[in-house]
């Protein structure tokens, strides 16, 4: 399993080259915004100094965030296309679970994780891992004041941008603040677990955002169906 | 002779998911429109945000749809093209990604279009039109005299100060308790409608300059509504109220259409071409009212069907095919912007 993968979530642009889970071409840049339109030129470039064509990969895989619409939104799309174009099975790994494995993938974390990311105006995206990376439950979106309710007692690592905050609303937990963004091996790994499942298979339907924040859209509270309209 | 030239055009740069397949000899071999506006009508306006997470979900299908439907296998495709602004910006980086995603894997070159250009160049596809000719660009985002002397050679010969032609039919629609896009909406109420029974007023009306007021208008439509008193609405008061706006418009649009002339004719003495596009050029009673303007000054109005009027990836494809032709194509690093003006300030 040749693969091509990107995040385009969070404010960090990753992409690489992988063979099932051994990373063989990668860049990491900072990008707090225009993932859009530094992302084509990267995998340009990432394909050529790799001496490959779009013929020779057996998938692509990207985020699905949570993390910045735009961003998201960005690696959906570019994933579909790819997938799309070149007839290749394209799928997606959650931000959050890209997280985890960015600290378990490279030292047995010995203790349960939950991969957490600051998404402004007081809220928190998290899931929980167990020690060997098994999520549980699902990626959940709350206020940060309210996010103990959803965390199972004892002791835990915190990975991503929110760990501080995760921390102090705990009282507990061991911030690992240098884990903000998903690592190229970390996206190489659970990428790859993902896309073995639609191996040999062509582009059949793209991967879907997991944005856990609906649009800030609110129909006027008159609203009613116009005459004529169905 | 030059070989046929195909080119794939997508468009997403508001709330039409659109892509379609054009080739050198003028013909649309696919065309596909997937609109939005059920998902916006409760809100009355694009959300911009629903918008881009729509384009998201379903350009991929559309594209895939339009090649179907064109017959045509990617290795048939010569470039991708797609609108890179102005526009809501999160729909039009999904455009962007997506054609320059397409364009990486099969190496074909990319092409960025100014998405007023690809309304402004609709007749070279539609009407073999030749260089240079007066256009008017009406849209919900825009209203503007354009003149178009060649791909990418454009002059702005006025605008509007405020609202744009469209925008002012969704607010009128809006106050009216009529449907969403308002520019149909208040067509279809006005049908049945007095155009004459509430005079309201044609902002600018025979100054000099071509450009373009539309907010006094609204507010006009405000203060008349306002006095029909607390009950709602009757049928009939509210088809003449739309047809009396519908006509404020057109003529307006009509009187500042004779000044644009003049100034499209300091540039190109030659000219006898107006062209109107953008989504307001689909009403009726505008294109029959410019048609007789346009000729009262010596001009010839064109207007692409309502089809290709409203917003559409096929005249997006053509820039492309005009691009190709020119050679002036697109880097996979072309910017996507929110903001594009097609031309400099007034002439």
């Amino acid at each position: 399993m040749l693969f091509l993968f990107f995040d385009t979530s969070l404010d960090r642009l990753s992409a690489g080259l992988a063979h099932e889970e051994q990373v063989i071409a990668e860049h990491s840049e900072d990008c707090p915004r225009g993932h859009a339109d530094r992302l084509a030129p990267l995998l340009r470039d990432l394909m050529a100094a790799a001496g490959l064509r779009f013929g020779d990969l057996d998938g692509i895989g990207c985020t699905l965030g949570p993390g910045t619409f735009t961003g998201i939104r960005s690696g959906i799309a570019a994933a579909r296309a790819l997938g799309l174009a070149a007839n290749l099975p394209a799928t997606g790994v959650t931000t959050l679970d890209a997280l985890a494995h960015t600290l378990i993938c490279v030292e047995p974390a010995g203790a349960p994780v939950t991969a957490v990311i600051d998404a402004r105006r007081g809220e928190l995206y998290f899931r929980h891992f167990r020690p060997d990376g098994t999520p549980v439950g699902a990626p959940l979106r709350a206020p940060a004041a309210s996010a103990k309710s959803h965390c199972p007692p004892g002791t835990r690592l915190l990975v991503g941008s929110g760990a501080a905050i995760l921390r102090d609303v705990l009282g507990c937990g061991l911030p690992r603040t240098d884990v903000r963004a998903p690592s190229p091996r970390a996206l190489a790994v659970t990428l790859n677990r993902a896309l073995r499942r639609h191996q040999g298979h062509g582009y059949i339907s793209g991967p879907k955002p997991l944005y856990l924040r609906p649009a800030d859209a609110t129909p006027p509270a008159d609203w009613r169906q116009p005459p004529g309209e169905a | 002779m030059e070989p046929d030239r195909v080119v794939l055009g997508i468009e997403s740069s508001c709330d039409e998911t659109a892509a379609a397949v054009v080739d050198s000899r003028r013909r649309i071999r696919a065309n596909v429109i997937l609109s939005q506006h059920a998902q916006h009508s409760p809100f009355r306006g694009v959300v911009p945000e629903l918008a881009a997470r729509s384009h998201a979900e379903r350009l991929d299908l559309t594209v895939q749809e339009a090649l179907r439907q064109a017959e045509c296998p990617w290795e048939a495709l010569d470039a991708v093209a797609a609108t890179a602004g102005p526009g809501l910006l999160g729909g039009v980086l999904v455009g962007t990604v997506t054609a320059k995603c397409i364009a990486l894997v099969h190496d074909l070159p990319y092409i960025a279009v100014n998405h007023l250009e690809a309304h402004a160049l609709t007749p070279r596809l539609t009407d073999c039109l030749d260089f240079p000719y007066l256009a008017l660009l009406v849209s919900g985002g825009h209203s503007q005299f354009v003149a178009v002397a060649g791909v990418g050679q454009h002059a702005l010969l006025g605008t509007t100060r405020d609202d744009a032609a469209g925008e002012a039919f969704d607010k009128a629609a809006r106050l009216l308790g009529l449907g969403f896009p308002g520019g149909p909406a208040i067509e279809r109420a006005a049908h049945d409608g007095d155009p004459d029974r509430f005079p309201l007023p044609r902002p600018l009306a025979g100054q000099a300059g071509a450009d373009m007021s539309f907010s006094g208008l609204k507010t006009a439509l405000v203060h008349v509504v306002a006095r029909q008193g607390a009950r709602p609405l009757d049928d009939g008061t509210r088809a003449d109220l739309a047809a009396s706006f519908q006509k404020a418009i057109v003529e307006t649009l009509a009187d500042r259409l004779e000044q644009a002339v003049r100034a499209f004719r300091r540039l190109h003495a030659a000219g006898t071409v107006v062209v109107l596009a953008g989504g307001v050029a689909a009403n009726q009673a505008l294109r029959a009212r410019l048609s007789g303007a346009a000729a009262d000054q010596g001009m010839r109005l064109i207007a692409p069907p309502a089809h290709l009027c409203t917003d559409n990836a096929a005249m997006v494809a053509w820039v492309g095919l005009e691009r190709l032709a020119d050679g002036t194509v697109s880097a996979l690093e072309e910017p996507s912007r929110a903001r594009w003006p097609l031309a400099g300030g007034s002439v």
